[in-house]
């Protein structure tokens, strides 16, 4: 009788331990969406599958390889060339995803209010070198200079390095920089 | 040659030779099992049974173990309930043969139509098949 | 305790089958509530097989004769330890010790798996739960250990006294434990296919666990051997009984799949191969059972015969229809990122060592079933023995020997010839040194000299790596030597416990070549003659019959027989052999009052064995000539049989090392490494580009 008892408690608490969770709301569905989010929290590194953790973890392999001899200087030296732009375009690659993300979202408003701030202006020549500027760009074509923000440094349009406002020379290469800014042109 | 191929090759040579081997082993080495009326069956229509490896599948006759200790000689009957076949076996066999037990005799049949073993294997069970005691009673 | 077993066993069914469908269901639609529900009925399921369990422990130690399971394997005179392991000594206790096993690592499995890996859960609940289903219910409707007698005897019948034995009261739990562990495992294969992760995540996920069940067989096999050699009385551990053989063929294809996973782990390889690996494995271990409980095969083992044999067969069938179907619905899945870069890298040698397993594999399933297969096609049985495996499966043994020091010492991709001279100098030196010495000696026996040389290459291409490795770390990290052993341990568990495994491998080989040297003498004595034999190691051995002592102990009548033995005139041993009848009482009382004992099971016998690391003196009584003092003798010499157990003792270390938890590196550490390694290179690379 005691044990008929203890059969039917067993029952009735493993059921409802079982069924417990059916009574609950159910809640959104577990599936994955399309794309997972980058994986770099990884806890064991073998196991991430993060292409910049695989590549290093290579690296480091292929160091101890050579330190014990299983590799020759030659295939060291290939194997870790390889690896090593491996990593370094999956290291790149994440800082770009990264800055994607935090740049976009939230400001992406700001970005666009930008852009037409910059379209809006009409400039017609590039602030820094002074060239003609193709209507609504945002780049200049010929030094590269962003056109979207008015406090850009000046730069050299010969050799790219940053100048101080007034230079009439480049620092760097020794190019002359116009003198003669139509003020209206610029800022107008 | 790709490295690929060359894999490719490579276990092709070996699978040919485990092939080889097997095929080898089981011509070299298999016998016939087979239960005494069976062996008899066969001896009766083919001369080469004789002088070949064989092991018999059956039972051991009640009342044929004879036991000859100082030599290690054993001598008894192994029967499938039709067909009988004196067994000479010498060395020791496993504690589980006795008279009715189910036995497996390796071994050749010589012209005189008794079998030479080699080896006498007994069937144990984990579990020694007994009635419990008093069953009949209840029953 | 019945009814509460047969409840438990009713409660086990219904959750079994809720959670293999449900857990399906929940993971195909992503439901949250139905994941968890079956996520908690293998938890429960876990809990309510230990209630079931536990009733029948209650049952054997109470001696409730009543109860048929318990009339069957245990007497009152019948020690508590050989008590508790009748538990699994027939079919429906070790079917219960079966799904109890495996019902307590799907549990582990649920609470231990990183949350990581959660879309996989659900569907490894689901294939547990489906497994643990057919075996409670082969336990229902065919071999029930709670079924109960119509009558009370007086007595039961005793446990055979062949299991009465150290070896065998935890050889087949350690046996179980392996081929239970399998399912775990394949539970991820299939759950992996299921829910179309088929990237490396699943391999990542079971790497413990197909280490864990790796070690148990080779472990529980092990303890069989050994327990066949101590009890058998026939002087060998291994007799390709086809019971041993089911036990030998998923640890053959365990070992291809642990090393497989590698490649796919590092290489992105061999996808499908590793899937279809585990998968045969999980079924030769359900092969393995059913050979073992359906006596299918006649063997010495063929434990009973009943129609338990026709639930594994359909089991068997249909797990195979499933399988082939998931897999082929699953196949574009499963491409190959890598492909083979040379013949000459490490990812070729595991290929070739795959190879050589599963062909070994093949090779034996072929042997073992070839009496039923000669019956359908010829319709005669033609059966294989020893001989047959010994010829196949030794060439193929030294192969995987050979690879066993040639992987280590190859890098992976592709090796150059400049590196594999290097590394191979110093091992193939050596064993061109043992090879000239044994040519010298006018060494006769073949395969042996060739397993010693190879055993020599292995063992120097192993220490090799240890010493380059440490010296290594002495160079790059300014460590002393033996800080920089235990760090190469603990930094790379997995590649230097593996070479721990491999060294025990090697004295598992160098073991089986004594027995190329065995020599026996079988011979009748009266007390005081003697009798010689000489060991190949060039000793004389001198025998002499001392008496024979007849006594009663606990369960059994006891014969025994002692001989005292002198190796070269000096003596090394007084070994006992024993004759042992045992028998049941037909009174309730303990100890049994005389003549009431009946006997029951035939006389078994205990062989005495001396063991060193040089050979084994293994001492037969064999029986007693009428009326005399005179016994008769089988004397064994079996060399180097100590190194098998050795074997398994360094494997067991290796397999430890590797699977220790936690330990090793500390995790934040190696990441700062990492993060601090990747800023220096993206600086390397810009001074470069600029």
């Amino acid at each position: 009788m005691l044990e008929l008892i203890t059969g039917i408690v067993v029952a009735v608490v493993a059921l409802g331990v079982v069924l417990e969770p059916l009574l609950r709301a159910p809640g959104p569905s577990l599936l994955p969406p399309a794309s997972a989010p980058l994986d770099d929290d990884f806890t064991i590194m073998e196991e991430s599958e993060s292409p910049k953790i695989q590549a290093l973890l290579a690296l480091r392999e292929i160091e101890f390889d050579k330190a014990t001899g299983k590799l020759s200087d030659a295939d060291y030296e290939l194997l870790k060339r390889k690896y090593a732009e491996s990593a370094v375009a999956a290291i790149r690659n994440e800082q770009q995803e990264e800055a994607g993300l935090a740049s976009g979202e939230g400001e992406e408003d700001a970005a666009e209010a930008m852009i037409a701030n910059a379209k809006s202006r009409q400039l017609t020549a590039c602030p820094t070198c002074r060239n003609k500027l193709e209507a609504a760009s945002i780049f200049c074509s010929t030094c590269g200079r962003s056109l979207l923000v008015d406090d850009a440094p000046m730069r050299c349009w010969m050799c790219g390095a940053d100048l101080p406002a007034a230079a009439k020379f480049c620092a760097a290469c020794g190019t002359r920089h116009p003198e003669e800014i139509p003020a209206a042109a610029v800022d107008s | 040659m790709s490295p690929r191929a060359k894999f490719l090759l490579g276990a092709g040579v070996v699978v040919l030779t485990v092939g080889f081997l097997m095929a080898e082993g089981i011509k070299d080495t298999g016998v016939y099992f087979l239960t005494p009326s069976e062996l008899a069956a066969r001896v009766a229509g083919d001369s080469t049974m004789y002088d070949v490896g064989i092991r018999i599948g059956g039972n051991v006759a009640n009342g044929s173990i004879d036991r000859h200790v100082a030599s290690l000689t054993l001598k008894f009957e192994v029967t499938d309930g039709a067909v009988s076949y004196p067994v000479v076996y010498v060395g020791i066999v496993p504690d589980t043969f006795t008279e009715d037990v189910e036995v497996v005799v390796e071994g050749r049949l010589t012209r005189d139509g008794t079998i030479r073993a080699t080896n006498v294997l007994a069937k144990c069970g984990s579990r020694y098949e007994a009635v419990p005691e008093g069953s009949q009673a209840s029953t | 305790m019945t009814i509460l077993g047969q409840i438990a066993l009713g409660l086990g069914l219904l959750l079994a089958t809720w959670g293999a469908v449900v857990g399906t269901i929940g993971g195909i639609r992503g439901r949250p509530e139905l994941i968890d529900s079956a996520r908690r009925a293998v938890f429960a399921l876990f809990a309510v097989i230990g209630v079931a369990a536990l009733s029948l422990l209650v049952a054997l130690l109470t001696r409730d004769f009543n109860v048929e399971y318990v009339w069957s394997y245990t007497s009152r005179q019948l020690p508590t330890v050989y008590t508790i392991s009748a538990f699994w000594a027939g079919q429906a206790g070790s079917l219960l010790f079966w799904t109890l096993i495996l019902t307590g690592f799907a549990a582990a499995a649920m609470w231990l798996t990183s949350s990581r890996y959660e879309r996989l859960m659900p569907y490894v609940g689901a294939v547990t739960c489906a497994v643990a289903l057919f075996f409670i219910a082969a336990m229902l409707f065919s071999a029930n250990p709670f079924d109960r007698l119509p009558f009370t005897p007086a007595d039961g019948n005793g446990l055979n006294p062949q299991l009465q034995n150290p070896g065998m009261a935890i050889h087949p739990p350690m046996l179980y434990l392996g081929y239970v562990s399998i399912t775990i495992p394949f539970a991820f294969a299939v759950a992996a296919l299921m829910s179309r992760q088929m990237d490396a995540g699943w391999v990542h996920a079971i790497r413990k666990w197909t280490l864990l069940s790796w070690v148990f067989l080779s472990v529980g096999i092990t303890l069989g051997m050994w327990w066949a050699y101590v009890e058998l009385g026939w002087g060998g551990y291994w007799a390709w009984d086809p019971v041993e053989n089911a036990s030998f063929l998923p640890w053959l294809t365990m070992t291809a799949f642990l090393h497989s996973v590698m490649i796919q782990e590092k290489r992105g390889m061999l996808k499908k191969w590793n899937i279809v690996l585990v998968m045969l494995s999980f079924l030769l271990s359900i092969f393995g059972t059913f050979i073992t409980r359906s006596g299918v095969i006649s063997s010495v083992h063929s434990f009973t015969q009943s129609n338990l044999g026709y639930f594994f067969l359909v089991f068997l069938v249909v797990a195979c229809v499933f399988l082939a179907w998931l897999l082929w619905s699953r196949l574009p899945g499963l491409e190959s990122e890598g492909h083979l870069e040379s013949m000459v890298s490490r990812e070729a040698s595991f290929l070739f060592n795959n190879l050589l397993l599963v062909g070994m594999a093949f090779v034996i399933l072929w042997g073992t079933l070839f009496p039923i297969i000669s019956e359908l096609i010829q319709g005669v049985q033609v059966t294989v023995g020893p001989p047959f495996f010994n010829r196949v499966t030794t060439p193929i043994g030294l192969g995987l020997l050979a690879l066993t020091g040639i992987g280590p010492l190859i890098a992976w991709r592709k090796a150059s010839t400049s590196n594999l001279r290097r590394q191979f100098t110093v091992p193939v030196g050596v064993a061109l040194v043992v090879a000239t010495i044994l040519i010298v000696l006018q060494f006769r026996e073949f395969y042996a000299g060739v397993a010693w040389i190879l055993a020599a290459f292995v063992t120097v291409a192993i220490l090799q790596e240890f010493w380059r490795g440490v010296g290594a770390r002495h160079r790059l990290h300014g460590e002393s030597y033996a800080l920089a052993l235990a760090r190469l341990f603990g930094r790379n568990r997995r590649r230097y416990g593996g070479y721990v495994v491999h060294l025990g491998i090697v004295a598992y080989f160098v073991g089986f070549t004594g027995m190329a040297f065995r020599t026996d003498l079988q011979v009748a004595l009266a007390p005081g003659e003697t009798a010689t034999l000489a060991s190949p190691f060039g000793y004389e051995y001198t025998f002499t019959h001392m008496g024979i002592s007849r006594f009663k102990a606990l369960n059994r009548y006891v014969t025994a027989a002692t001989v005292d033995v002198r190796r070269d005139g000096k003596r090394v041993a007084v070994i006992r052999s024993e004759k042992r009848q045992h028998f049941s009482c037909r009174v309730a009382v303990s100890p049994c009052p005389q003549g009431s004992e009946s006997a029951s099971f035939q006389p078994s016998t205990e062989a005495g064995i001396h063991s060193d690391y040089r050979e084994d003196i293994y001492v037969v009584f064999a029986g007693i000539a009428e009326d005399t003092e005179e016994a008769i003798y089988r004397f064994t010499l079996n060399p180097l049989v100590w190194w098998v157990w050795f074997g398994g003792g360094v494997l067991l270390v290796g397999g430890v090392i590797v699977m220790w938890p936690g330990g090793g590196p500390s995790r934040r550490a190696p990441r700062r490494t990492i993060a601090g390694y990747a800023a220096k290179l993206v600086d390397e690379r810009e001074k470069v580009t600029a």
